[in-house]
């Protein structure tokens, strides 16, 4: 798995519930408060993300996160340590 | 009323009906006579069920609302302020005009977000997952329709949900007609939602012998039971001093509600109740039993139901029965329960206005026990001076609009 796969995932969760930024650009750099994505909406995006991944990330929660690299590369961490799944950055 | 009680009337309606969107086009489909009853299918996990039902066939909720909103929404409050926004915008009520905190919301609904709970149901049984969808609580209570349309138009004031079952929309209209005419608020968004044909309501109601095999053919000889509707039908009803205040078109004046119980059964209706409400909602209005000239019956299409609400109109009516037009909006749009209230007190408007009684669909013959001067087949041209609309909930809990055209001065 690489870290381009863990992006995309993150990406299509996010879009998924902000239908409203399927057009913009997303980016490892992006912050989740750049979009006003409330404190539900960052719990339904996490929800997502573990949905995909068979992930139990409750308690590192994505709020503690300040951008999407941070999230990649806690999901990175989780699916090695869960699943043994070794992630590669590209 | 005839005297000096505060008058209400009705500016503005929304509705979503398995037709799709708009009063235009429920109506157009009632005055048709073309209905929205087709074979449905709902399935949960390795479980699957098909069964006749009006449902929303080609619905695409973020033609009508905010994407973003959607993920904290159930269908049934989608649909809710979608009908609202509809009825809100036909009534020109600029609510940035008006006091907020003397405009109030109040709908029926019976399932309120089931559909939300039945798929994380599935999730939790079925798929095995382990969390909950964070978004479930936002989807699943009940209020969460009215709360949308509060936050929508900025409307503060009294804003609640009536839960009653199938009476819950006709409940809920009543309620809105007593906030009004106790100088509480001016305005009012009100009437009822649902989204109820699911795969556990559908088993439910097959569980009891209440659906039909078939299609819903009310007050009709071998009627076999009731279909599962959806949608949302909402009005805008104000007093009749802020109607005239701000020059908002008048569809019709809600003259009278009537509340009763049956106070006997779980599940069979009896006459005396229903018979009770539709005296109430008459007599609420100033006017006579025999003013009365067109029901639009609750008529789910079960043996029961259909049997003893005719016999609750001949009890109440008398000789005046047969002077009586009834027809059973549910042999269209299904039973919808907490919608059906507001949907069909909308055909009741519009039966006012076009003088044109929709017909009761998909009638094989008369019933003896159900001997009515039954609108059926084919839609009656007539003027309706005074209609009734009656909602009867399970467990005996009935309600009753009385519906009039709007005349400035009260004979």
């Amino acid at each position: 798995m690489t870290h381009l796969e863990i992006e995309a995932a993150i990406y299509k969760a996010v879009r998924k519930v902000k239908p409203s930024l399927t057009e913009e650009p997303l980016s490892p750099a992006t912050r989740f408060d750049t979009y006003n994505i409330s404190s539900l909406e960052l719990a339904m995006i996490t929800f997502e993300i573990e949905d995909h991944f068979d992930l139990d990330i409750a308690d590192a929660n994505l709020d503690t996160f300040v951008d999407i690299g941070e999230a990649r590369d806690l999901v990175a961490r989780l699916m090695e340590q869960a699943h043994g799944v070794q992630v590669v950055p590209a | 009323m005839k005297g000096s009680r505060t008058r209400v009337v009705i500016t503005g309606m929304g509705a979503v009906s398995p037709h799709g969107i708009g009063v235009d086009l429920l109506w157009e489909r009632l005055a048709a006579g073309q209905g929205a009853i087709q074979p449905t299918e709902r399935t949960a996990g390795k479980h699957r069920v098909t069964k006749p039902a009006a449902v929303l066939r080609d619905y695409r909720a973020e033609l009508y609302l905010n994407p973003d909103k959607l993920v904290f929404m159930d269908p049934f409050a989608q649909f809710a302020l979608i009908a609202a926004n509809e009825a809100i915008a036909s009534a020109k009520l600029s609510i940035e005009a008006l006091d907020p905190t003397r405009i109030g919301v109040v709908l029926g609904t019976s399932s309120g977000g089931d559909t939300a709970r039945e798929i994380e149901a599935d999730r939790f049984f079925h798929q095995g997952k382990r969390r909950c969808n964070p978004a479930l609580v936002s989807r699943t209570n009940h209020q969460s329709a009215v709360g949308a349309i509060s936050m929508e138009h900025g409307i503060t004031g009294p804003c609640f949900v009536v839960n009653s079952g199938c009476a819950a929309g006709t409940h809920a209209i009543a309620q809105a007609v007593l906030l009004l005419r106790s100088g509480l608020i001016d305005q009012v968004i009100t009437g009822g939602a649902e989204a109820c044909a699911i795969f556990s309501t559908m088993k439910a109601f097959e569980a009891m012998n209440a659906l039909a095999s078939d299609t819903c053919r009310p007050f009709s000889r071998d009627r076999s039971g009731l279909v599962l509707g959806e949608g949302a039908g909402v009005l805008v009803m104000e007093t009749l001093a802020s109607a005239q205040n701000r020059g908002a078109p008048i569809l019709a004046e809600l003259a009278g509600i009537g509340m009763s119980a049956d106070a006997a059964d779980p599940v069979q209706p009896t006459a005396h109740g229903p018979a009770m409400a539709m005296r109430m909602a008459v007599e609420d209005g100033g006017y006579a039993l025999t003013d009365v000239d067109y029901i639009n019956a609750h008529g789910t299409g079960t043996q029961a139901n259909d049997r003893v609400e005719t016999q609750a109109i001949k009890d109440l009516f008398g000789d005046h029965a047969r002077n009586i037009a009834v027809s059973a909006t549910k042999s269209h749009l299904g039973h919808a329960f907490g919608a059906s209230g507001g949907l069909e007190l909308i055909s009741c408007v519009k039966t006012l206005q076009e003088g044109l009684i929709p017909a009761t669909l998909n009638y094989l013959g008369p019933d003896p026990e159900c001997e009515l001067d039954l609108v059926h087949t084919h839609a009656r041209q007539t003027p309706v001076n005074l209609a009734l609309s009656n909602s009867f909930a399970i467990g005996g809990l009935n309600a009753v609009l009385a519906v009039s055209p709007f005349r400035q001065q009260l004979g």
